[in-house]
């Protein structure tokens, strides 16, 4: 039955209360969720636990959902707030590691031999340097490249204009520029020169490090 | 053409004229998603039907205050009939017999529909018995002896 509705059949029968048509939709948006959550957090645990959160928040607040929308960029949006609290949060118990710089906070944790295996992949790299950004600049960044809002979007989602999204936007990339440039101390795999990161892409090979030492002085 | 050139909204040309940037720009976008863990949609469905299932804490605490409190009435209420024969006198003050028949009605309901405490080792079941006893008990104790003394009195009355 659930099986051959369409999303938006799907979110009227669970607004309705229908259980099934919800577990069709999770099914449907856990892989969007999840991956937002992992990229904001860091954390695939933080991402799982993030995740299952977000839902449940959906869930409670379907009433309130207008239906003019699409229903992805409202539960984003929910994802997106979700982790930007979370982030809050996990900072109030970390003060004393907060008091460090970012590139001091990530030299303080002791890598272990499963995670040096484990930044040698270029998705973990990439989460990693995001997590170097402030969660603000961060959040404009992964919805950008990664779920294809528009400025407008973003900004509606995080109640700031077009024009402050976009400056945003433009100063979280020189800020990870400036990171890929002086590198990560103490991060196996870490970016400590032009060679050591490649896109692992056909077709876009340049040396990252590179772009990143360009726009740094620019 | 940069995909990025393609987005909605998108006035990044100047910054894209920088090969360096368009650089970074691929760099990001060659970060595909990743599966969530095997099972992920079943454990999130398990979550959501436990989340909300469960008697949320200030719920859960509101219902044992309320317990105490009817519970408090409901014995005094029942000392009261037992030990100082007061059915006769509430078949004079009939506003009072009812106040205290809510009250003790409450409690009792309270007992029935509240969660097992964690001391009965979560037997649903074995709780519902016992609150089934005590409004069994409560009715036996508090208003059948009213019925009787009520069928007394006018037994006696000439």
């Amino acid at each position: 039955m659930v099986e051959g509705l369409d999303e938006q059949a799907c979110v009227h029968a669970a607004r309705s209360g229908d259980r099934r048509a919800f577990e069709a939709l999770i099914t449907r948006y856990e892989r969007p969720v999840y991956n937002l959550s992992l990229r904001m957090l860091g954390r695939a645990e933080d991402a799982e636990d993030a995740g299952q959160e977000v839902f449940l928040k959906a869930y409670r607040a379907l009433s309130a959902y207008d239906t003019s929308r699409p229903f992805s960029t409202w539960l984003l949006s929910i994802a997106a707030h979700h982790c930007i609290d979370r982030i809050r949060r996990r900072r109030m118990h970390e003060v004393s590691l907060d008091a460090l710089p970012p590139w001091r906070q990530l030299a303080a944790q002791t890598p272990d031999p499963e995670d040096v295996a484990v930044y040698q992949d270029h998705s973990s790299r990439v989460r990693q340097y995001l997590q170097l950004l402030p969660e603000d600049y961060r959040l404009v960044v992964v919805l950008r490249y990664w779920h294809d809002f528009g400025y407008a979007e973003i900004a509606a989602l995080t109640g700031e204009s077009e024009s402050a999204i976009k400056s945003r936007l433009h100063r979280a990339r020189r800020q990870l520029a400036e990171h890929m440039t002086a590198g990560v101390p103490g991060m196996p795999g870490a970016i400590d020169g032009v060679e050591s990161v490649a896109v692992p892409t056909a077709g876009a090979s340049e040396p990252v490090a590179a772009a990143g030492a360009a726009m740094a002085r620019s | 053409m940069n995909m990025l050139t393609a987005w909605p909204g998108g006035d990044e040309d100047h910054e894209l004229s920088d090969e360096h940037l368009a650089g970074l720009d691929r760099w990001l976008k060659a970060d595909l998603d990743v599966d969530p863990p095997a099972g992920y949609a079943s454990r999130v469905i398990a979550y959501v039907d436990a989340e909300l299932r469960r008697v949320p804490p200030w719920r859960r605490a509101l219902m044992v205050i309320g317990a105490l409190l009817s519970g408090g009435v409901l014995i005094a209420w029942t000392a009261s009939q037992l030990f100082l024969d007061w059915h006769q006198t509430m078949q004079s003050t009939p506003m009072a017999a009812v106040f205290l028949d809510v009250a003790s009605g409450v409690a009792v309901a309270l007992l029935a529909f509240a969660p097992p405490p964690a001391w009965f080792g979560g037997r649903t079941a074995l709780y519902g018995l016992a609150a089934a006893a005590v409004a069994v008990l409560w009715f036996g104790v508090t208003v059948a002896p009213r019925g009787l003394a009520q069928r007394a009195m006018l037994r006696r009355r000439p």
